[in-house]
């Protein structure tokens, strides 16, 4: 956003006059306690998330025309009155009024314009000079700070594709009042920011490309054991190119044991498999301090409003035995067959118990997907549970990786559980559906695909005599049809920032393409090196995950 | 998840990871072809 347009936004934030009730005149005389003593959780979360200064200062007259209407304007105060005071709300009845002003401000996914091809090609030295610069980047990191970071912020213009019929659906789905509370009032917050242009070009200013900038000057830094695994990954990339020079050879691999090791001993949790009882060992989303590296304010802010508590996930589980996997490392965890668990949380197969209750993308169908969160073994879960497609590519790859160590080629029960998610996949593929980000709750499209293609080069490993048993009907080879054309006639046909052009890349890579497809993505990358300072190599702007759980979601 | 608000999670070394990878897959790729 240019910053002429910037101040202009800012300066009218300021000074024009409110066009109907605020969310500080509605929400402050219902919700602001006369001490912090007195206050119940749902007052706690307004004040410290959405009354403190700097947003009162953004929407201090960003009024809602939708509120002069004096009956809207009550159903919105009782809402929130029964969410302070009722001991067992009706959360249809709550979430209604907000559903339908979420209604009355619809938004739109971002949508690139085409771009004529690239006329010249990214020389090889050039692309060997970027590998060894990003290389460089993630090793100065890591001396740094002892980890690689990861960096997480809040967009309060919320989702596109999250209207009123979403949030009715997590209102009911989530399972913790605390997350009750956040969802009902970031979106009613919400409301108030998409009622106002000025105001949320301020919080989200536009920008080039499908993946979003992380523009908030508040991220929280931390450290988990998706993102470990997911380093040690790349760095594993690298040293497999032969580009690093000797004295790189031992910090890399020492880095990515120390990352391994993170992942399997100080974010391991046991826990229970939901139908059997058996006990397994799974990996947790984000460890207690000091492991997490959270500032000790952040810490202690998610504590104070309620969303301390963490359980483990499907998918950092699969990213960090996958990561060990491919760094041939021995450890027992290794030997647990996670189809056997697995099998328990999928849909339509043992999943009795843990049923996608947060089904926000139940325009699929959702059989044979795996759903998110484990239950720990106090059998919390207090997200409920939601089914996401490329955490299902995650399953699929691991299991992949481990077919002769889990003997899933002996056991039918683990065999069918892959079959299952295959097939998932594959009607989500054939229908076209994985190129719409309603379909995904964490990811973009273009990151499925990019892990459709890391889970592709991990079958294309397998025996072809185990992969026509795991995939009779070559749904693969379908996927991989449908997803490369994807990419190449749609995603990198279109303006693309730096992150969007390395997922497409990726994708296309991993996909075998025709190597001619990757000259928008490479020029893309080259273009963008050097936009930030050093020793960063790109602008540190697009985001991996796009959404996640409330104050939990650090994955 | 897409509620109750957006969580964006990345920053610089997320994009040089991603980066690195796409670059290193694509470079064997064409390799592998000539």
């Amino acid at each position: 956003m240019a910053l002429i347009h910037y101040t202009r936004s800012a300066f009218r934030v300021l000074t024009q006059p409110s066009d109907g009730p605020t969310l500080y005149e509605l929400c402050d005389p219902l919700l602001l306690a006369s001490t912090p003593a007195d206050e119940s959780h749902l007052q706690r979360f307004y004040r410290v998330a959405l009354a403190h200064p700097a947003l009162r200062l953004i929407l201090r007259r960003a009024g809602l025309p939708h509120l002069r209407d004096p009956s809207w304007c009550n159903a919105v105060r009782e809402s929130i009155l029964a969410a302070r005071d009722e001991p067992h709300p009706d959360w249809q009845r709550i979430g209604r009024p907000v559903a339908d002003l979420l209604d009355k401000l619809p938004q739109h996914a971002p949508r690139p314009a085409h771009v004529a091809p690239p006329t010249k090609a990214i020389p090889l030295p050039r692309i060997e000079h970027l590998i060894r610069e990003c290389a460089a980047h993630l090793l100065t990191s890591y001396r740094t700070n002892d980890f690689i970071p990861a960096y997480a912020a809040f967009n309060l213009t919320g989702d596109p594709d999250m209207r009123g019929r979403e949030l009715l659906t997590a209102l009911d789905g989530l399972h913790a009042g605390t997350y009750k509370h956040a969802t009902l009032m970031f979106n009613l917050a919400r409301a108030f920011i998409l009622g106002n242009p000025d105001a949320a070009a301020l919080i989200s200013p536009s920008w080039t490309g499908v993946a979003e900038p992380m523009w908030s000057p508040v991220q929280i830094r931390h450290r988990s054991a998706y993102y470990d695994a997911f380093f040690a990954e790349a760095l594993m990339d690298y040293l497999d190119s032969g580009l690093s020079p000797i004295q790189d050879q031992t910090p890399v691999r020492h880095a990515i044991r120390q990352m391994i090791h993170f992942c399997l001993e100080t974010s391991r949790e046991r826990v229970r498999a939901p139908e059997s009882g058996r006990p397994f060992d799974v990996i947790t989303a984000l460890a207690p301090p000091p492991h997490s590296r959270l500032s000790q304010f952040f810490w202690q802010l998610k504590h104070d409003l309620g969303f301390g508590l963490y359980v483990p996930d499907c998918d950092t589980t699969a990213c960090a035995f996958s990561a060990a996997t491919k760094f041939n490392v021995t450890h027992p965890l290794l030997d647990q067959p996670l189809p056997d668990f697995y099998a328990e949380y999928q849909v339509a197969h043992e999943n009795r118990c843990n049923p996608p209750t947060v089904t926000i993308n139940d325009h699929l169908d959702l059989s044979g997907g795996v759903v998110t969160w484990i239950e720990n073994l106090a059998g919390d879960r207090p997200c409920g549970n939601d089914l996401d497609p490329t955490l299902n590519l995650d399953i699929l790859e691991v299991s992949f990786l481990n077919y002769e160590r889990w003997r899933i080629g002996q056991d039918p029960r683990r065999q069918r559980t892959l079959r299952e998610i295959i097939r998932f996949q594959s009607r989500l593929v054939d229908t076209g559906a994985f190129a719409n980000p309603r379909s995904h709750i964490y990811y973009l499209p273009e990151l499925y695909c990019a892990y459709v293609g890391r889970c592709y080069e991990a079958f294309a490993s397998l025996p072809s005599a185990t992969r026509a048993a795991l995939d009779p009907d070559r749904d693969f080879e379908r996927i991989r049809h449908h997803v490369l054309a994807y990419v190449r006639d749609e995603l990198l046909a279109r303006n693309t920032n730096v992150f969007d052009a390395a997922l497409g890349l990726l994708a296309l890579a991993k996909l075998n393409a025709d190597p001619a497809a990757f000259a928008p993505a490479l020029t893309c990358i080259e273009a963008s090196f050097g936009e930030g300072r050093r020793p960063l190599s790109f602008l540190p702007t697009p985001s991996l995950l796009r959404h996640s759980k409330p104050m939990n979601g650090i994955r | 998840m897409k509620t109750p608000t957006r969580i964006l999670v990345g920053g610089p070394e997320v994009t040089s990871a991603f980066v690195l990878s796409a670059l290193v897959h694509a470079r064997k790729r064409s390799a592998a072809l000539t």
